[in-house]
């Protein structure tokens, strides 16, 4: 797991400086600034607060402090410190979120067996309404349903 | 067989000597080659393709003289398909120390030693660079690869590109350290946040990497590409990964 940062930044996004544009990276990735367009990196990529991210982001583990509006898929761990604000669906392997972090979205973990199976069975991601949920029979309300 | 290219400021008297225990020391390891005295009449280019064409057995040219000799020979010649050297000798040889290589004779041990290393080149427009390049305060937008556009956000920014990490690392972004040798290249984006009367204070910088980028520039701007001035408003810089053989001292380059 890393959630920290690491300790060598490859590209650094400023806060005076606006990317517009896909933008891939294979190293550690900081953005304190504007992207408008992808964001992939191989590697850790951390949100500063006040930064601002329009689209979907891919990286291998984040830290987001600041706000993305688009999907985020982080291959190990994600972390939303009290400051981040995200408007999409969230997947990752670990999931850190402080108080305070606002999400506007779907999460999903990933490498779980449930989602590895509901995937095998149809070979697309099951709706929210397709995937058989089990709570326990003390919380079902029976006399409801019918 | 070794090609000897001595720079046109050799001449002066104050070098005979350092020149005399070099030629002694070469003789002695059994180096010694052909010596071509360079002047503002004879290209560097023109002289090793002419050797290269008439020799098949040169391997080797020899620069001898300072950064600035050194660099502007490289800025014409970096494509040639031999492998450099450099013996520093004249009044700036910072670029020299990075690399290792002691001043004068000293340096002929290093060359019999023969380590040689595949450098990362930068081209800026036609101009080689090995060292860096420096874009003064402007209004820039940059492209990079031709997928994604960068723009200051308001305020003027000044650029650096260094291949070779600078004597004084001070000047860059901290965490930052370049290699010649990692096959890419990183813009130092470095906005002004404040313009004060006797000093301006820096906001935090960008980083990119990048091995083909474009920048345009408000309007025409003194470009230094290895300390050579050149008056610029578009650029398109790339790398030629690999593409310098130099004999080198046992010196650690960042990541090589």
């Amino acid at each position: 797991m890393q959630s920290t940062t690491p300790n060598e930044v490859e590209t650094i996004v400023g806060p005076s400086v606006k990317v517009e544009g896909d933008f891939n990276s294979q190293g550690n990735v900081l953005i304190q600034g504007m992207v408008s367009g992808n964001v992939k990196t191989e590697k850790y990529l951390q949100v500063e607060e006040g930064a601002k991210i329009m689209a979907s982001v891919r990286a291998d583990s984040a830290k987001i402090s600041g706000e993305v509006q688009g999907n985020i898929r982080a291959k190990n761990t994600l972390e939303l410190t009290a400051t981040a604000r995200i408007v999409g669906d969230i997947e990752a392997k670990t999931l850190i979120v402080a108080p305070g972090a606002i999400l506007h979205g779907k999460c999903a973990m990933l490498g779980t067996a449930e989602v590895a199976d509901a995937k095998s069975k149809t070979g697309k991601r099951k709706s929210d309404s397709d995937l058989d949920y089990s709570f326990p029979r003390s919380l079902v309300d029976e006399g409801a349903v019918a | 067989m070794y090609l000897y290219l001595y720079d046109a400021s050799l001449k002066q008297r104050q070098y005979e000597r350092v020149i005399s225990n070099l030629e002694t020391q070469l003789t002695d390891l059994g180096i010694a080659g052909k010596i071509v005295r360079l002047s503002s009449l004879l290209s560097p280019k023109q002289v090793i393709s002419e050797e290269v064409r008439r020799s098949k057995e040169l391997t080797t040219v020899v620069i001898v003289g300072d950064d600035t000799a050194f660099t502007k020979i490289i800025q014409q010649v970096a494509d040639s398909p031999v492998t450099f050297g450099w013996v520093p000798v004249g009044p700036k040889t910072d670029l020299a120390e990075r690399f290792g290589l002691p001043y004068g004779a000293a340096c002929a041990q290093v060359l019999s030693r023969r380590r040689v290393i595949n450098l990362d080149v930068g081209m800026c427009n036609q101009f080689y660079f090995l060292d860096s390049c420096h874009i003064p305060l402007s209004t820039v937008t940059m492209s990079l690869g031709g997928s994604v556009t960068i723009s200051g956000a308001a305020e003027k920014m000044e650029c650096f590109i260094w291949n070779v990490p600078p004597t004084d690392q001070s000047i860059m972004p901290p965490g930052y350290t370049p290699s010649p040798c990692d096959r890419q290249l990183e813009i130092v984006l470095q906005p002004v946040a404040r313009k004060g009367l006797f000093s301006s204070q820096l906001a935090p910088p960008s980083i990119f990497p990048f091995t083909e980028a474009r920048l345009k520039l408000e309007k025409s701007v003194a470009v230094e590409i290895d300390g050579n001035i050149v008056k610029e408003s578009q650029l398109k810089i790339r790398l030629l990964p690999q593409a310098l053989k130099l004999i080198v001292n046992k010196v650690r380059l960042a990541n090589d």
